[in-house]
């Protein structure tokens, strides 16, 4: 650092600073304030879509409740049109298969699920996993139906295991392959999945060869 | 200590309100006020700490929501700290996801709670005063609804976005509409089976003495405080009453009783033909003008039931049938009918047949019943007041019961002994004797306030306390004897119904080996899972069994209700059908089948979130 004698040559110096470096300093600053600014609005923009998705998401909530499929639809879209970058979007699409499914438009559904699976976080890819699944067994796709499980990676499905269990056993009884049925009901018992038809559904293939003597 | 002493003065309404509200315990009380420096967290989800009192305080929200059952408190422990495990991952994930309540959706849920209205409307004073038994801000109430409608929120999108499809109802009714074919032999349990002697009962009786024991008995004190008696307190002036009268009138006074008769014209199936019965109504109107109403109601009413007696519904209450249609009849004079009316049904003609007008009921009529709604609504403040004061007392002095009695102006009364199982007195109470038996009150503490429906509220300390104890063999010698000769029996069938069973395995046939050992054959061909006369073990096994190959029928032993054997041949499994009526239920089915779909899901769903936090659990 210099040392500087007199006033005068310390108001130089600054002056010759300022000449120097003043415009980036000017701009630095701008920086710093458009940036603490924009983040506010960021955050504020953010906090507005999540809420108007929200409400509208409420509404397909209570419309889906009171059974009123061409309102769910057009929410659902709109969810995914405008809000796309909310969480809503995906859940809206759930109830959009839902509705496809109330219907019997179950290549629709196929179509909503399919993209939901490939798209969404882990959880809900995993829901539409499972409804995919249903869907395939409704429409008699029992085969697709198994390789949509096989497919799935166990990390992922951690937790939802006992109903990919319980689904795998549907499958398999509908392809008359009743002993990996059993095997996979009997996965998915002990899993324990709080699922009310597994044992329904396992007692009605019982197994000719065990004697079932019992108390 | 500032914490604990603030929660328990909280205490039990807090509880019952959020029970109503649904709010997770998590938020309740201020977290971790005291910096949980010095203590070790129970559990840690993600990185939240969850400390004692927090557990503690979810065990006391979830054994007061099984309503004071006598549950085992390990397991009751276990499953509030489940639950809270499982609230914290949902709302962690709540978050991570950017999920949130609007006001507006906020303040519908609030003014829709039943105990913040008057009169089904929302009524602010009660807001104000929960807030201020609370001791919260608006703002701190409404941040713990919107965090409960966010988790709700989620639930929702799992449970109720769920589908079931027709082929999954069509699946379900194969298994359950399927019928069997049955034959059956009961094996009897012999009768004049020797007593057994008195050695024998003792060698069971040694063998098996920590079966025998007199059951753990406490005796009790306790103060309670009763809505009633504090009603009965309070002074009351003939003024008073009359203005109380005037303000709830309508509670003492008989509403007006019509009863009609009606004719229906039903709507088509396709909605848009609906002017095809408003037309066909019309034309009866004017048909009455030459026929009676009665006999018009028989000829031409699509509501079959009632067109036999003239179209006569009877008397009608208000709320059942649409608004137009009560409006209709309001507005009807006896004997008058109706212009054709439109309901969820079709179109109706109504004729008023027999009007009671409503009834005023005087102030002097009804004075006494006045004076008690009167009396209790005041005390009712008194109640919760007390209630607070005695949660407090209670702490401060966990020794004694004298300073509440005191407090509240009670005495302390004793009951008899009691056991977990049955008590007489208060004891009757489950939630008395679960709080009786709780580790807590036997250690020597008195209980936390026990709420006894809405207006009686009890504290209560052990007076003594009986462990459990082994019963002398001369108490029990005659209940030995007994089950000893029954087993005795039971073995018996057993061995028969093992020889029949061998018998068929040789190729007998299940008429010949009754005729041998001179029992009944029982066949049932189509049982169904309702049948009511095949008793359950029996049903339980046959829709069990495997199904049988051509020609090889399926045999199966089980034990029927009295004890006795039964050897059951499956001769034939006939598919389930689905019959007129489940085409009709159908829809429900599919829905409810949907929703047990979702429930199974939003399981594994928090399984899943579970999986991927990290949950630390201290083990001490």
């Amino acid at each position: 650092m210099e040392i500087y004698d007199t006033e005068e040559e310390q108001v130089e110096a600054l002056k010759r600073w300022w000449k120097e470096n003043g415009t980036s300093t000017l701009i630095g600053i701008g920086l710093a304030i458009a940036v603490v600014l924009g983040w506010d609005y960021w955050k504020n923009y953010k906090q507005e879509q999540a809420l108007k998705a929200s409400a509208l998401y409420e509404q397909i909530l209570k419309r889906s409740a009171a059974g009123k499929n061409s309102d769910v639809e057009k929410i659902a879209a709109q969810l995914q049109q405008k809000y796309a970058s909310t969480a809503y979007a995906d859940y809206g699409q759930l109830f959009l298969a839902k509705s496809q499914v109330a219907k019997n438009a179950l290549a629709e559904a196929e179509t909503t699920l399919d993209k939901l699976m490939k798209t969404a976080d882990t959880e809900i890819s995993n829901l539409a996993r499972i409804r995919l699944v249903r869907v395939k067994l409704a429409s008699e796709k029992y085969e697709e139906g198994l390789q949509l499980i096989a497919m799935a990676d166990p990390e992922v499905t951690k937790g939802f295991a006992g109903i990919y269990d319980e689904l795998t056993g549907d499958l398999y009884v509908a392809l008359g392959r009743l002993a990996e049925a059993r095997t996979a009901y009997t996965s998915a018992l002990r899993s324990g999945s709080n699922s009310p038809f597994i044992q329904f559904k396992l007692d009605d293939i019982t197994a000719a060869d065990i004697v079932s003597g019992s108390e | 200590m500032l914490t604990k002493i603030r929660e328990k003065s909280q205490g039990v309404f807090a509880w019952v309100i959020l029970l109503l509200i649904c709010v997770p315990f998590a938020l309740w009380g201020i977290q971790n006020y005291l910096g949980g420096g010095s203590e070790r967290p129970v559990v840690t989800v993600g990185d939240k700490e969850f400390f004692e009192r927090d557990v503690n305080n979810a065990y006391a929200q979830f054994a007061q929501s099984l309503g004071g059952m006598n549950f085992d408190e390990a397991l009751i422990k276990k499953q509030a700290l489940e639950k809270l495990i499982n609230d914290e991952v949902l709302w962690q994930y709540v978050q991570e996801k950017g999920l949130v309540i609007t006001n507006q959706t906020a303040r519908e849920f609030v003014q829709n709670l039943e105990f913040l209205q008057t009169d089904g409307k929302f009524d602010k004073t009660k807001y104000k005063s929960l807030l201020a038994t609370q001791r919260m801000t608006p703002a701190e109430f409404t941040a713990r609804i919107k965090k409960a409608l966010a988790m709700e929120q989620m639930q929702k999108t799992v449970i109720e976005s769920s589908f079931a499809t027709q082929a999954d109802a069509e699946r379900f009714f194969a298994i359950q509409n399927q019928t069997r074919d049955i034959e059956y032999i009961n094996v009897p349990l012999p009768e004049n089976i020797a007593m057994p002697t008195d050695d024998e009962a003792l060698a069971y009786y040694e063998q098996h003495k920590d079966q025998f024991q007199t059951p753990e008995k406490v005796k009790i004190e306790y103060v309670e405080l009763s809505l009633d008696k504090l009603a009965k307190q309070i002074d009351v002036t003939d003024e008073e009453l009359k203005t109380y009268y005037e303000e709830h009138k309508a509670q003492y006074s008989t509403p007006a009783r019509y009863r009609i008769s009606h004719i229906l014209f039903k709507f088509n199936k396709n909605k848009s033909e609906d002017n095809v019965a408003l037309e066909r109504a019309l034309k009866a109107k004017q048909a009455l003008q030459q026929k009676s109403f009665d006999d018009l109601a028989a000829e031409i009413s699509d509501d079959k039931l009632t067109a036999p007696k003239g179209g006569d519904l009877g008397y009608f209450s208000e709320g059942v049938m649409d608004k137009a249609f009560e409006e209709a009849v309001k507005s009807l004079k006896p004997g008058d009918v109706s212009e054709p009316v439109k309901s969820a049904f079709g179109y109706h003609l109504i004729k008023l047949t027999e009007l009671t007008p409503a009834r005023i009921k005087s102030f002097e009529d009804v004075k006494d019943e006045v004076a008690a709604s009167y009396r209790k609504e005041r005390a009712e403040n008194r109640f919760y007041e007390l209630g607070e004061l005695m949660a407090e007392v209670s702490y401060e002095n966990p020794d004694n019961l004298l300073p509440i009695a005191e407090e509240i102006g009670a005495e302390i009364k004793q009951t008899d002994w009691f056991t977990r199982q049955a008590g007489q007195g208060i004891a009757e109470q489950p939630a008395v004797r679960s709080a009786a038996f709780s580790e807590d009150v036997l250690k020597g503490n008195n209980s936390e306030p026990i709420e006894l429906g809405n207006d009686r509220l009890v504290v209560m300390r052990v007076l003594e306390h009986q462990p459990a104890q082994p019963e002398g063999f001369d108490a029990v010698k005659s209940t030995i004897k007994a089950q000893l000769q029954k087993d005795k029996a039971r073995k018996m069938s057993e061995e028969t119904a093992q020889q029949i069973r061998q018998a068929l395995s040789q190729g007998m046939t299940m008429a010949e080996v009754a005729d041998k050992y001179k029992l009944e054959l029982h066949t049932i061909s189509g049982l169904e899972r309702a049948n009511a006369e095949v008793s359950l073990p029996i049903k339980q096994v046959v829709f069990k069994a495997a199904k049988p190959l051509p020609g090889k029928p399926t045999i199966v032993m089980t034990t029927d209700v009295d004890g006795s054997q039964v050897v059951i041949s499956l001769n034939k499994v006939n598919p389930g059908k689905l019959t007129e009526d489940d085409k009709l239920k159908l829809k429900l089915a599919v829905r409810n089948i949907a929703k047990a779909y979702g429930e199974t899901e939003f399981n594994a769903f928090l399984k899943a979130l579970r999986e991927r936090t990290t949950i630390k659990q201290r083990t001490d």
